[in-house]
């Protein structure tokens, strides 16, 4: 396998989980930020697969237990602040090589801290953002040239804060450096946090400090086979310090090997084989991100059945939440005022002067006839009829919502739980009444739409015309049925509607021949037409009627449920993106090719992976 | 018999009344609670500390049961080991965990199968020495090595831990430099603090740098009293008790706390402060989510208290409107008043006749009368009644016939009826009448507003009569009565006078002629004009600013009694829950009570939970209780 196409697919991989990860954690995906496959992926794997090689090593341990004693010996000054109380270290420090930084980008090397440069060995015990980490260049030049040093904070203490940040640094390291004692080697905070290190192929060095010297031998060699047993792990080295106050203050530790071949921790450091070891913890990272049970599998896992999940939340509320309104009668007059108003100027001078007639004469009998209704009185009462319809209506979404609510999973009952409340509610109704009221019966787009029809229908039956100056269709009144859905859903009640796309996800549709077609004297009027004048007259009023229930859409759309339906439907779409799609092929591939390599014994001496140069010390 | 009895018995036999006395209240105040969750929440965490909260006298007798609790390696059992005196629980650095079960130590009379653990799980080591004669040792396994991720062995100590503790009344909490500050420990002394005492000891004082000052600021941080922390060395304790020397002032003090202080001076006093302190615990633990919930309910109160104004307001809008329109019907009800009021007279047989006449109009207006409103301004009590039967009829068949009458509408009740439902949800009410299949509440259903309806007009009849009468009593009484009859006398009394004049002076003594009939005629005219001038001055008088008082009385209407109907389940389910809250109120009153008597025992230098501590304690350990579950936590025998 060539490097390159190596790096290329961990960085598409980073690439389109990152993405995925910024699209699905707004919607209520828990964050993989703090999981061990994440940091593997983002602290390990991509900026360390991609750039250049270079070695890191961590100190890590429990609370107090000298592990910043331990690193001001490793880096062979004070750099990091010794203090007798526990939980003191809240930043961790670095110690690069000389000309790291230019080597290297260092905020691609520690993506996710803020970079703070080291001033003094009290900037780690300091105030800070919690993600904050100092770094140093070594200017004297005898740290190993790609030999990076860090000091962690503890994993066990009162701060939890705290082992974040130690794990994401231990995930970025290759070798770790084991800071036990007697009281903790066998802490579970302890032993957890090196398992993962040991699951991941890391390489530990084990010191044992605070030791009674030489009483405490036995006990030494006890201690690491239960560290051993309990973690997994098989350190390289094994080092004990003797408990010896004064010479931690003036920073002179006596090591005490335990294991063969090893003598100080320094130099010991520098005789690693870093190519080995890199190429080592890379595929540890590797398997530690691509495993079955806790790594990315069950990230994208998750990622699905959420999408799984919203799908069906979708189905539900589609089916479920629809109702079909009965709309109220229109006035007459205003649609078919509108009409007169087009053809006004359209007459020649002899039909209007018999319309005129005809007009006055129809007017002075109307007003002999009793029942006769003053169209300002009708007009008020359609508005009262269709606040009181539209009302009943957002109540029925309402009572139909909370259906759904009782009988869906949790994921979406916690979605509609804040929608139902009552607040919410009243703010909805507001709405919907504020809306109604400034909304004017006849409004600009309604004109426009009529004479666009009209001219249309002009155009394509010009001798029908004539019958509709004549004012034939003076008298028609059509109600149609109104429905309202989600997702589509209205379209499930009507089928030859008018569709009325106004929204994504709540959808009008309108239907007037389902209706109730024609009213009073208005179903002979309407009789007599011929079929294309029907429809004219049909798609005149469907579209006021349209244009009132769109206002209810868009109350829905606006003040109840928009925003959540909007949400459930780019989680269900979550599993069907391209970047879905890219992570599961390419966690697939990677997957495979670490299974043949781990199979065949030569993987390890021929490593996958780019070659790390042989470690070269200055010193 | 009665001489076995001293005062301090009494003293404690009362004590011990009262303490059963408040768990009785206490356990009545969670059965009774009314369906709501946080208090079936109460409810269940008050039956799940039951065996904890009663208190039998053999409780208050028995030893003194103190464990150790600490991380592993903090001395737990070197302490426990120097106490004694001797080495009997195993204590070092070989491995860890040292300690894999629990170690009890106590005097060979004590029988320690009530802590619950099974044979195998303790060791027993009885031992005749002073130390344990009022005092139970537990050394308890540490909660620090075991990893519940490594399955049911590294579960088993933390279970013998965790059933062990509670029957503790004073923790020992060792601590060391490496450790004081280890997460898991703190959560598992944080989750123990309830109901018990805690002593602090930091240990390897001869080889550690001394931390408690920062100790002190984390335990505090934690939520727990600390008004003492030991510090001392027991390996030095325990060698120099072995070779029979002197052990140092800080060790022999905490020996002498413990062994004469708590054990047998304060024994019963430190039972009762942790049962206190358990209930103080409790209470607060139940109190939290409750106060915090009870937002909702609040809500849902003003939310109701809104709407009832906002639909008073319409109904007053539509009254007044009403009264405005059908003036005539109320004056002549005014006059009809005046008439009955006023009997004999000849202005009043007058109006009488005319009343008579308006009744007649106003029986063919009853005919036509459409409204209730317009029949109830023309007609009594009884007729609004018949109406309002007849309205109500009407409403269970055609749902909405009458609501313009009222002036609410469909869509204000949906709206109510909606948010009503809403505000319901938030407050995590669930009425008993509610029916999720019709979609209805069982509040502001037609029904109930007929019923609300009928209600306003019998109000409004009622209310209305009486300021008719009122005013008729006060404007029309029996001095206006005779001065407006004097008044409508005169004209008759001069013209008879003038006639009389004509007749039997001047006719009959100077003959001139008699009066025409013409005059007569004139008379008759001229009579009836006065009448009808002063009657019109008198309904002028009678009438002035009536209208004004019968919009009063419409504006009088108050949203409280009207409209209660109409929210009667919501409205008494959260009158029922503030009424049991203002029961938790007694209790917590109760318990201060008790606790004045029993005093507490600050004196000795225990920690424990701080009293009132903050929700954030209250909730972690909470959390904690909920996480962890009853398990072994409660597994009593």
């Amino acid at each position: 396998m060539e490097y390159s196409t190596w790096s290329r697919r961990i960085a598409d991989l980073a690439g389109a989980v990152s993405r995925l990860e910024v699209e699905a954690t707004p919607l209520g995906v828990p964050s993989p930020g703090s999981t061990a496959w994440h940091a593997n992926l983002f602290q390990k794997l991509l900026p360390q697969v991609t750039g250049g090689p270079y070695l890191i090593v961590a100190v890590a341990g429990g609370t107090n237990i000298g592990k910043s004693t331990m690193f001001n010996h490793l880096v062979g000054f004070p750099a990091s602040r010794v203090h007798p109380d526990a939980t003191q270290t809240r930043h961790p420090v670095c110690l690069l090589p000389r000309t790291f930084s230019q080597r290297h980008e260092l905020a691609r090397v520690f993506p996710g801290f803020e970079l703070g440069s080291w001033t003094s060995e009290d900037d780690a015990v300091a105030e800070g953002p919690s993600n904050r980490l100092i770094y140093r260049e070594d200017a004297s030049g005898v740290q190993p040239s790609n030999l990076v040093l860090l000091d962690t904070p503890d994993v066990d203490g009162a701060i939890p804060v705290n082992w974040d940040r130690a794990r994401l640094i231990s995930h970025a390291a290759d070798v770790l450096i084991a800071v036990l004692t007697q009281q903790k080697f066998n802490d579970a905070a302890v032993r957890r946090f090196f398992r993962e290190a040991a699951e991941a192929d890391k390489t530990i060095l084990v010191v044992f400090n605070m030791v009674e010297w030489p009483e405490d031998r036995e006990h030494c060699l006890r201690w690491l086979d239960t560290f051993c047993k309990g973690t997994g792990a098989t350190p390289a080295h094994v080092y004990a310090v003797p408990r010896d106050r004064t010479a931690a203050r003036e920073n002179r530790l006596t090591f005490h090997s335990l294991s063969q071949g090893a003598t100080e921790p320094r130099g010991d450091l520098a005789e690693l084989r870093f190519t080995e070891i890199k190429v080592r913890s890379l595929r540890g990272a590797l398997r530690q991100m691509l495993e079955a049970r806790a790594g990315l599998p069950v990230y994208l896992e998750e990622l699905r059945a959420r999408a799984e999940e919203n799908r069906e939340a979708r189905k539900i509320i589609h089916d479920t939440v629809q109702l079909k309104l009965e709309a109220p009668a229109l006035p007459g007059h205003i649609v078919t005022g509108e009409i007169w108003r087009w053809l006004e100027p359209r007459r020649t001078r002899f039909d209007r002067t018999v319309h005129k007639f005809y007009g006055k004469l129809g007017g002075a009998v109307m007003k002999l006839l009793p029942g006769r209704r003053d169209p300002a009185r009708e007009e008020a009462d359609y508005v009262k009829a269709e606040q009181a319809l539209l009302t009943r209506a957002l109540e029925e979404i309402y009572s139909k919502l909370e259906l759904v609510e009782r009988a869906a999973k949790p994921v979406l009952r916690k979605e509609l739980e804040p929608v139902l409340s009552g607040v919410e509610r009243h703010r909805a109704f507001n709405e919907l009444h504020t809306r109604l009221a400034a909304t004017p019966l006849l409004t600009d787009d309604y004109r426009r739409a009529i004479s666009g029809e009209l001219e249309r229908f002009e155009t394509e039956h010009p001798k029908m015309m004539r019958a509709i100056e004549w004012g034939l269709i003076a008298t028609a009144v059509i109600r149609p049925a109104i429905s309202i859905g989600m997702f589509g859903g209205a379209e499930l009640i009507t089928h030859t509607a008018l569709h009325v796309g106004s929204h994504s996800v709540v959808q009008v549709a309108i239907d007037a021949a389902a209706g109730a077609a024609g009213a009073a004297g208005g179903e002979g009027a309407i009789a007599g037409l011929a079929a294309p004048a029907r429809k004219l007259i049909a798609d005149l009023f469907a579209k006021f009627y349209k244009e009132r229930a769109s206002l209810l859409a868009r109350v829905i759309h606006d003040c109840v449920l928009g925003r959540h339906l909007e949400r459930i439907d780019r989680l269900a779409a979550l599993a069907e993106s391209d970047d879905y799609r890219t992570a599961v092929r390419i966690a697939g591939d990677l997957s495979r090719e670490l299974a043949v390599l781990e199979e065949s014994p030569s993987g390890l001496a021929d490593p996958p992976l780019a070659p790390v140069p042989a470690a070269t010390t200055t010193r | 018999m009665a001489d076995r009895f001293n005062a301090p018995d009494w003293e404690r036999e009362h004590l011990l009344a009262g303490f059963d006395r408040f768990h009785t209240r206490l356990v009545d105040w969670a059965r009774t609670a009314p369906s709501w969750p946080p208090f079936a929440a109460a409810e269940r965490l008050i039956t799940r500390l039951e065996p904890r909260l009663r208190v039998p006298e053999i409780d208050l007798d028995r030893a003194l049961v103190i464990g150790f609790l600490g991380g592993s390696g903090t001395g737990k059992s070197t302490l426990f080991n120097a106490l004694l005196g001797r080495s009997i629980s195993r204590a070092g650095k070989e491995y860890r965990p040292m300690t894999r079960r629990a170690i009890v130590a106590c005097h060979p009379d004590v029988d320690p199968c009530f802590l619950g653990l099974d044979a195998d799980a303790m060791e027993v080591h009885p031992l005749n020495i002073p130390l344990l004669q009022q005092m139970i040792l537990v050394d308890c396994p540490d909660p620090d090595t075991q990893d519940p991720d490594d399955g049911s062995g590294g579960q088993r100590h933390l279970d013998i831990l965790r059933t062990v503790l509670p029957h503790c009344d004073v923790i020992v909490h060792t601590v060391t430099s490496q450790k004081y500050k280890s997460h898991v420990v703190g959560q598992e002394l944080l989750k123990n603090a309830p109901g018990r005492q805690i002593l602090y000891v930091q240990t390897h004082s001869a080889i550690d740098a001394d931390n408690r000052a920062d100790l002190r600021t984390y335990l505090d941080a934690l939520g727990l009293r600390v008004p003492e922390v030991f510090r001392f060395d027991a390996v030095e304790a325990l060698a120099h008790q072995e070779h029979g020397e002197p052990v140092d002032g800080d060790f022999s003090r905490f020996r002498d706390l413990l062994e004469h202080e708590l054990a047998s001076r304060a024994r019963h006093r430190i039972r009762r402060a942790n049962l206190l302190g358990l209930y103080e615990w409790l209470l607060a633990t139940i109190k939290t989510p409750i106060t915090g919930r009870l937002e909702g309910v609040t809500r849902l109160e003003q939310a109701m208290e809104q709407d009832r104004s906002a639909l008073l307001a319409k109904v007053r809008t539509r009254m007044t409107e009403r009264i405005d329109t059908n003036r005539r019907l109320w004056r002549s009800r005014a006059l009809r008043q005046l008439t009955q009021t006023w009997g004999a007279g000849p202005l009043a047989g007058l109006l009488g006749l005319w009343s008579a006449g308006g009744s007649l109009i106003r029986s063919l207006i009853l005919l036509r009368a459409r409204t209730p409103t317009q029949a109830l301004l023309a007609g009594g009590l009884a007729l609004s009644q018949l109406v309002g039967e007849k309205w109500r009829e009407r409403q269970a068949t055609t749902a909405w016939a009458a609501e313009t009458d009222l002036g609410l509408t469909a869509a204000d009740l949906a709206r109510a009826r909606s948010v009503l439902r809403g505000h319901l949800a938030d407050a995590e009410i669930e009425l008993a009448t509610a029916t999720p299949a019709s979609g209805s509440s069982g509040d502001l259903s037609s029904e109930q507003l007929a019923a609300v309806a009928l209600q306003v007009y019998q109000k409004l009849e009622s209310d209305i009569a009486e300021v008719i009468e009122r005013r008729v009593a006060r404007r029309a009484g029996r001095l206006v009565h005779i001065v407006f009859e004097l008044a409508f006398c005169i004209l008759p009394a001069y013209l008879v006078f003038h006639m009389g004049r004509n007749f039997f002076y001047e006719h009959l003594w100077l003959n001139s002629p008699l009066l025409g009939l013409d005059f007569f005629f004139q008379a008759a005219f001229w009579c009836l004009l006065w009448g009808v001038v002063i009657g019109a001055l008198l309904l002028n008088w009678l009438n002035g600013g009536l209208e004004r008082q019968l919009k009063e009385v419409v504006v009088r209407l108050s949203p409280e009694h009207l409209f209660d109907a109409l929210y009667a389940d919501s409205a008494a389910a959260c009158q029922a829950i503030r009424h049991h809250i203002d029961g938790l109120a007694t209790l917590e009153r109760d318990l201060k009570q008790l606790e004045d008597q029993v005093g507490g025992v600050l004196d000795l230098g225990l920690g424990a939970l701080r009293v009132g501590s903050d929700d954030a304690t209250l909730r972690q350990i909470g959390q904690l209780e909920t996480e962890l579950g009853p398990g072994p936590h409660l597994a009593s025998s």
